[in-house]
């Protein structure tokens, strides 16, 4: 039901405040054999409460994007601001889930989670208390003293997503967070991470290389162009939630992965790209 | 229990082979009739061992007084400056060159000037065990703080932990396994370094009475020596290998996950 009134009313108002703006932004790196342009001119609001993805093929500077919103990176040019505030360093009251889990092998899969708690020393009882909730609400209930190589690779991710969620951040950044995981654990992680989301609906940017990923966990999809990344497609995806996997095989589904597709051939993308030939099927 | 038993499985090849080096030597030495100030047969060293324990230990103490203070005295040295080599530019820049130009004297060269410096006694033979154990563990440390990955260190910044979270709780971890090979090659040379010390000036220890020994062509005693000095050797490694499985549990168990794997494949 695409137009839903609520859903359309929701976004009208959350377009208003500007979780995340990007004004501008270009990040040039310089390497031995010359300067390689990997952002050019990146401009966009994200609304509060929204779940954006920013698709792009491999390499084309998303990553890069979101290291630049995170503060863990500069741009070359331009600025973004979190909540209206500029960003000059490490923005630490985000939530940041990275493509590899990043667990810490030494601790048990709920002193990982603790380790958000004790970097912003929050009180260690009602952090625990939280974090062995989240594991639960992740499906990880009696894995809490588990070590990493113990935990599977999604499961590890999920740990992962706990500890990024533990402070109860505002705005969550995800960069490419499933893509280490097989196609199966990945449409899993998907439902799971927007059961979670459903919860508490905060700012959700998600950076994927997958076309049906990034329509089914969305509200609005951004569409990057490769190397230097640009914003060739900003789309609003007015699909229904709660959303059941079964949603990518109605036709709203497909439409919207055929106008994203269309785009990318346009660059040159799902041709000169072997290894997004995933994709080309939906 | 269990690992005691894998531990025994394990060993058996090499006590098997100990064994029967020392039954090959000692029918070797019986049936070409060797005199025994050159080589003298394994029954009679280990005789000689047996006949006065009190003797061997007394020595072994003293030697291993030596080792212990100077392993000691090499972590409280290598590891602060292995640590600010990573931590510091001035540092690099400054002091280590000289270290690593250091290590190009031979360390035991120097080892007579301490004995001039600091007396027959305990005290050069600690400074000189010291001296020639702390580059190892200084190295050890540096490869593993610089070994640390990238994404981590970026996890870190992302959540906040700052410079001395960042060390204590990820750094520093990541640093044990590297800093336990550096504490082992440490470890052995600090006995090197014990005894050589003895060999230059000393009335006591495992050292001096080797040279007492083959100064008087004393074979059997000679080589009693030398195998006490080698349980001492092979005993502070074995205790370096277990303070390293108590404090990274989490190394150990993947690594017998690991071989274990192996094993069954092949």
């Amino acid at each position: 039901m695409p137009g839903d009134p609520l859903v359309a009313g929701r976004l009208g108002q959350a377009r208003s405040a500007a979780a995340i703006r990007v004004a501008g932004v270009s990040r040039t790196f310089v390497t031995k054999t010359g300067s390689v342009r990997a952002l050019d001119e990146i401009d966009f609001d994200l609304g509060e409460h929204q779940f954006v993805s920013l698709l792009g093929p491999s390499g084309c500077g998303k990553s890069t994007l979101l290291r630049i919103i995170a503060g863990l990176d500069q741009p070359s040019t331009g600025s973004v601001y979190v909540q209206d505030h500029e960003v000059t360093g490490a923005q630490t009251q985000l939530g940041v889930v990275f493509q590899d889990p990043l667990l810490l092998e030494w601790r048990s899969a709920l002193r990982n989670v603790l380790l958000q708690a004790e970097a912003r020393k929050m009180d260690r009882v009602e952090a625990e208390r939280r974090a062995t909730s989240l594991l639960r609400q992740v499906g990880l209930e009696g894995s809490e003293e588990k070590h990493p190589h113990q935990l599977s690779g999604g499961m590890q991710q999920r740990v992962a997503i706990c500890r990024a969620l533990l402070h109860d951040p505002e705005i969550i950044l995800m960069d490419e967070p499933f893509g280490a995981l097989d196609a199966l654990t990945r449409d899993q992680m998907g439902v799971d991470l927007l059961r979670l989301w459903e919860r508490g609906k905060k700012t959700v940017f998600f950076v994927t290389h997958s076309i049906a990923e990034a329509v089914f966990l969305s509200d609005r999809v951004l569409v990057m162009s490769p190397a230097p990344g640009r914003i060739t497609l900003d789309l609003d995806i007015d699909l229904p939630r709660p959303r059941r996997l079964r949603i990518r095989d109605s036709r709203e589904f497909s439409m919207y992965l055929r106008e994203i597709r269309s785009v990318l051939e346009a660059s040159g993308v799902l041709r000169e790209d072997p290894d997004d030939e995933e994709e080309a099927v939906p | 229990m269990r690992s005691f038993v894998l531990g025994l499985k394990r060993s058996w090849p090499a006590v098997t082979t100990v064994v029967l080096l020392v039954i090959i030597w000692e029918a070797w030495v019986r049936i070409f009739d060797l005199p025994t100030f050159l080589v003298p047969p394994p029954s009679s060293v280990f005789a000689e061992i047996w006949s006065r324990p009190g003797f061997f230990w007394e020595h072994l103490v003293f030697t291993a007084t030596e080792t212990g203070l100077g392993f000691l005295l090499a972590i409280l040295i290598g590891f602060p400056l292995g640590v600010l080599v990573v931590e510091s530019k001035l540092f690099v820049r400054t002091v280590y060159p000289l270290i690593v130009a250091s290590q190009a004297v031979p360390k035991l060269a120097v080892a007579p000037l301490f004995l001039v410096w600091f007396g027959l006694g305990i005290e050069s033979k600690v400074l000189i065990a010291a001296l020639i154990a702390f580059f190892p563990i200084l190295i050890g440390v540096v490869v593993g703080l610089q070994s640390v990955d990238r994404g981590s260190l970026l996890m870190s910044q992302s959540i906040g932990l700052g410079r001395v979270g960042t060390f204590t709780k990820i750094r520093m971890p990541f640093a044990l396994p590297s800093a336990f090979g550096g504490l082992k090659v440490g470890m052995t040379l600090a006995v090197v370094g014990a005894v050589v010390g003895e060999f230059l000036g000393s009335t006591k220890g495992l050292g001096s009475l080797l040279v007492i020994a083959a100064g008087t062509l004393n074979t059997p005693l000679v080589f009693a020596t030398l195998v006490v000095l080698s349980v001492l050797g092979v005993v502070a490694y074995w205790l370096i290998e277990l303070i390293e499985k108590w404090a990274l549990p989490w190394h150990e168990e993947k690594e017998t996950g690991e071989r274990q794997q192996l094993e069954v494949a092949a």
